[in-house]
């Protein structure tokens, strides 16, 4: 079954049967987008919460809301629309916990409500989310059921 | 199109250029802290995109020791060193005089010292250079996957740029022989602050 790897600042499409999966985030989110009735996905691997101008919009896999509108054009291609799809997010860590003050202090919070946001302005179910926290996670996106797995260097397991 | 390089082939000569200084006098004051003679050297400074991150670190879930030190005063900023896992053995050998033995709050305590020290050389000499009051504040230290530790980092540059800047640099013994791999990522406050370093040097300052 093959794997597709997701970098930072990326998103990808996959169908069946292969896989999503991206690496070491810390406060960078995982936005899975799923459709359950064309067994279809995509994931991004976000840095940073918002777009600031045109220029942003060159690397959309970049930032949560120009990632998420990418990713729904993408599916619109296919002829699948916001309601049928399901999103599931992994990541924004405080890999500090607290400590760390300078401009990207509470960063992963931050990418995570505004991940939250832009998905709930388009009208996309957040099923299924592991974020926050201070630690760093890997996830893997199994098109064939949904199924996101979350796994840390401790050996923790999530399924979502 | 992404952002343009955050620096330029000659801004990265001149940031070169201050970690010639800063790697000979860490790696003397390494020594003393050591009690063995020790070096640091064969350092280049290398501006990569997201993609090639992976490769330098051994992979983004691969295991690291982060040490990051804020400073503020003048400029406010922060530089992360990171360890990567195929150094972290060895340099416990070198600082603990074992392999992996050590209680974690030990190991990982050795490994801020050792971040203290060198960050706090390079700040004394870009200070001194820059003319610019500045003061590191105590490191902050996490040891998980490599990619998560640069994130924090990374989310600074990122507004700036689609690149980091990293200085590699080489922990060596007496006769040269490579020991221990580490690179030191600057913010952007931290490369504004080697560039007027640089400059006022190159000036003749």
């Amino acid at each position: 079954m093959s794997h597709i790897i997701v970098g930072i600042a990326e998103f990808k499409f996959a169908e069946p049967p292969q896989k999503l999966v991206t690496y070491g985030l810390g406060s960078c989110v995982a936005i899975v987008l799923h459709s359950k009735d064309a067994i279809v996905g995509s994931m991004a691997h976000i840095m940073l919460p918002v777009a600031f101008s045109d220029e942003d919009n060159k690397t959309p896999g970049k930032f949560a809301d120009t990632a998420v509108t990418a990713m729904v054009q993408q599916m619109e291609i296919r002829g699948i629309g916001p309601p049928q799809l399901i999103a599931k997010i992994a990541g924004g860590a405080d890999m500090f916990a607290g400590k760390f003050k300078g401009t990207g202090r509470r960063i992963g919070a931050r990418n995570v409500l505004a991940t939250r946001k832009i998905l709930d302005n388009i009208g996309i179910r957040l099923v299924g989310q592991d974020v926050g926290g201070t630690v760093g996670r890997t996830v893997e996106y199994v098109t064939d059921t949904g199924l996101l797995m979350v796994r840390t260097l401790r050996g923790e397991v999530k399924e979502l | 199109m992404e952002k343009p390089p955050l620096l330029s082939r000659e801004q990265a000569a001149a940031v070169r250029e201050i970690a010639t200084i800063v790697a000979d006098q860490a790696g003397n004051a390494l020594s003393r802290l050591l009690k063995i003679p020790v070096r640091i050297s064969t350092f280049e400074v290398v501006t990569i995109g997201y993609s090639e991150i992976p490769d330098m670190f051994g992979g983004l879930d691969a295991l690291a020791i982060g040490v990051l030190v804020p400073f503020q005063g003048d400029v406010e900023g922060n530089a992360l060193i990171l360890f990567p896992e195929e150094g972290i053995g060895e340099l416990e050998g070198i600082l603990l005089g074992s392999s992996g033995q050590a209680e974690t709050d030990l190991r990982l305590s050795a490994f801020a010292e050792t971040g203290n020290i060198l960050t706090g050389t390079l700040l004394t000499v870009l200070s001194s250079l820059s003319e610019k009051i500045v003061v590191s504040l105590p490191p902050l230290l996490v040891q998980d996957m490599a990619g998560a530790i640069l994130d924090t980092i990374m989310a600074e540059v990122g507004l700036w740029s689609d690149e980091v800047t990293t200085l590699v640099f080489q922990l060596t013994d007496s006769e040269g022989t490579g020991l221990v791999r580490f690179v030191l990522i600057p913010d952007v406050a931290g490369i504004e602050l080697f560039l007027e370093a640089a400059g006022r040097l190159r000036a003749g300052h």
